[in-house]
């Protein structure tokens, strides 16, 4: 493992052209992470048609650069503004903001971009030993275990938590009806394509994606009244270097943080988001002065910083392990794999191991240029944000426009992404999820491929799915991810009536 | 509630639609004894059709506790422009070409929409088309449209 990943560094440093994508990569990620409202998703969406033409190693470090890139930059316009850059900076504004009132922006930024740092890191080592182990354990799935993971996968993604449950299963649902479009995999036949030509191939996930995050987020931003123009950039550089005790004193906050959030990231859904509330709980638990807390504590900076980077190493190996990705992020960058003839499972390395082993050392490689760039550069990325905001509308539209037209050519597409833009932003203003939608359209034809190869195979047994184990524990967990919301809501509701009593 | 039920019944539309669409294909592929090409659609447009009817129902019955925020009608107007626009630019590619059309677009939005002022919008869109330029056409070497100029 250890020589595989040594071979990595060398083929990444020894490939300038992989190197200069890396460097665009956080630098791009940086910027959209800190532009609020856009996020990982919107940004590697956007730049998705660009990897096309690139080679295979190149295009995956700038997908998975841009992923890192934004989780780094969501917390200067979190500290800065108080406005969250995405969802896993939401958290980072509780103390990174009143931080920044008292005059410790500058220690407020390089915290968290060390916090993020030692997350990141964390994230790279679960990802360097735990993928190849998973992988070797995916051989032994078959179509129904695979079937059932799916199912789990779909169903966790779901979100049932929500205050309406509702809305994210039918999400899920559509986002499954939508990728059965296209020409049957099994008998070839043409199935629900309005006899459109265009849609015999089914629709092209970049198409999708672009349309319901970049052309919705343009819609969106017209608007929002968020601005970044009250953003203090006279950030002085000499506050950006904090003293050595006050970073180390910060270090267990950190490590608690990356292992929440590996192991959440691990686990398909919100990973970031989810694990950056809960490492903000753990460490106001722990703390000796509770009371400080949204008040400018160090602590509740710097744990969910690390934890939500460490989720991003986490999200991607399942990513890479079962092609099933851990994250809506995770399923862009999954798309992208695609996209550029890499077919991610336990197979990728055996057939690409070069690219993965050499993608793995890009990542740490990024995590390096994210924590110089984000100590040093950050006044000028604050001074960046503020002055591009104004034209964003026009250029992510523009970029939607001609990107998408890039992938096959055709105005239809464009159609496409017009019309899934328009889904995208009144799923948004009606409060649907859109991740679980576009994770259901990209787990859609496996789901379906496998559940049909598991029923062929047991020739039309439907029993077959209960009586391999793999397969079992993943429908028994399932069964208690659907019930256990409201098993949850009753308690409660018989609490409180007792209560009330 | 507007838009929520709105948007509601057109989804519930797009599952009759497919629902209706999925009856055309077989269940059952018999020559290969296995799940034909309609089980899977039809089931899924099956669910959605009953999750969407119940979140109606939850939707109806909220009646208008819940007002909407209302959106500026010149907000909304900057919205249905920016998709005309976009609806039109891709007419114009085909005359215009694909980069020309996008200059058009920009500028319009940058400077009607954003309120920019028209140096600075032009500035901006001539700078973004370069850019395209060297990275689609050159770089890429995407045979973009060229349209009149081509």
């Amino acid at each position: 493992m250890l020589s595989e990943l040594l071979t990595g560094f060398t083929t990444m440093l020894s490939s300038p052209e992989a190197m200069l994508w890396c460097l665009i990569g956080v630098t791009l990620g940086t910027i959209i992470g800190a532009l609020p409202g856009l996020g990982p998703i919107t940004g590697m969406a956007l730049l998705l048609p660009l990897t096309f033409k690139m080679d295979q190693l190149s295009s995956l470090i700038l997908l998975m650069s841009i992923y890192l890139g934004s989780m780094y930059g969501g917390r200067i316009s979190s500290i800065l503004i108080n406005v969250p850059g995405d969802g896993g900076a939401i958290v980072t504004t509780f103390d990174g903001y009143p931080l920044a009132r008292k005059g410790k922006a500058g220690y407020a930024l390089t915290l968290s971009a060390i916090a993020s740092f030692v997350g990141g890191v964390f994230g790279f080592a679960g990802m360097v030993f735990l993928t190849t182990i998973l992988a070797r354990y995916a051989l032994m799935f078959g179509p129904t275990e695979y079937f059932s993971l799916i199912l789990f996968t779909l169903i966790v993604a779901c979100g049932l938590t929500q205050k309406n449950p509702l809305k994210p299963i039918i999400a899920t649902l559509l986002g499954l009806l939508l990728s059965t479009i296209g020409t049957d995999m099994v008998t070839g036949e043409e199935r629900l394509t309005f006899g459109f030509v265009e849609l015999w191939d089914g629709m092209n996930i970049a198409v999708i994606g672009i349309g319901l995050f970049g052309i919705s987020e343009v819609l969106f931003r017209l608007e929002e009244k968020v601005t970044t123009r009250g953003m203090k950039t006279d950030i002085k550089f000499s506050s950006l270097f904090p003293k050595v005790s006050e970073v180390v004193s910060n270090t267990g906050s950190m490590i608690r943080g990356s292992i929440i959030g590996f192991i959440v990231g691990v686990l398909p859904g919100p990973g970031g988001l989810l694990s950056t509330f809960l490492s903000y709980t753990v460490e106001k638990k722990l703390s000796k002065k509770p009371e400080e807390f949204g008040k400018g504590a160090p602590a509740g900076l710097s744990g969910p910083e690390a934890s939500n980077n460490a989720s991003v190493g986490g999200a991607l190996i399942p990513t890479f392990a079962l092609g099933i990705p851990g994250s809506a992020s995770a399923a862009i960058l999954m798309g992208g794999l695609l996209m550029v003839g890499l077919q991610p499972g336990p197979l990728l390395f055996e057939n690409s191991s070069t690219i993965v082993w050499a993608s793995f050392a890009g990542f740490f490689i990024a995590n390096v240029l994210l924590l110089v760039l984000n100590v040093a550069f950050v006044p000028a990325f604050a001074f960046l944000i503020q002055k591009i905001e104004l034209f964003l509308v026009p250029f992510i539209a523009a970029f939607c426009f001609i990107g998408v037209y890039m992938i096959n050519y055709s105005f239809f597409d464009i159609w496409l992404m017009i019309i899934f833009g328009l889904l995208g932003y009144f799923f948004r203003k009606t409060n649907f999820p859109l991740a679980p939608f576009f994770f259901a359209f990209i787990l859609g034809p496996m789901l379906e491929d496998n559940l049909r190869k598991a029923i062929l195979t047991a020739t039309g047994d439907l029993t077959v799915f209960f009586k391999s184990p793999i397969s079992l524990f993943f429908l028994i967990a399932t069964a208690i991810v659907l019930v256990l919301p409201h098993i949850r809501k009753n308690k409660t509701e018989i609490d409180s009536s007792s209560k009330n009593m | 509630m507007f838009v929520e039920r709105y948007f509601g019944l057109f989804l519930l539309f797009i599952s009759i639609v497919f629902l209706i669409m999925s009856f055309g294909l077989p269940v059952y592929s018999t020559n290969l004894g296995a799940v034909g090409a309609g089980f899977f659609p039809r089931i899924i447009s099956i669910l959605i059709f009953l999750f969407l009817c119940f979140h109606l129902i939850q939707v109806m019955r909220l009646k208008k506790k819940e007002s909407e925020e209302e959106v500026d009608k010149k907000i909304r107007f900057q919205q249905v422009f920016l998709i005309l626009l976009l609806a039109v630019t891709i007419g114009l590619s085909y005359f215009i070409g694909m980069l020309a059309s996008i200059g058009v677009f920009m500028f319009t939005i940058l400077a009607f929409v954003q309120k920019i002022p028209w140096f600075k919008a032009f500035t901006f869109t001539i700078v973004v088309l370069i850019l395209m330029y060297l990275i689609f056409e050159l770089w890429l070497n995407s045979p973009l449209p060229l349209g009149i100029f081509g």
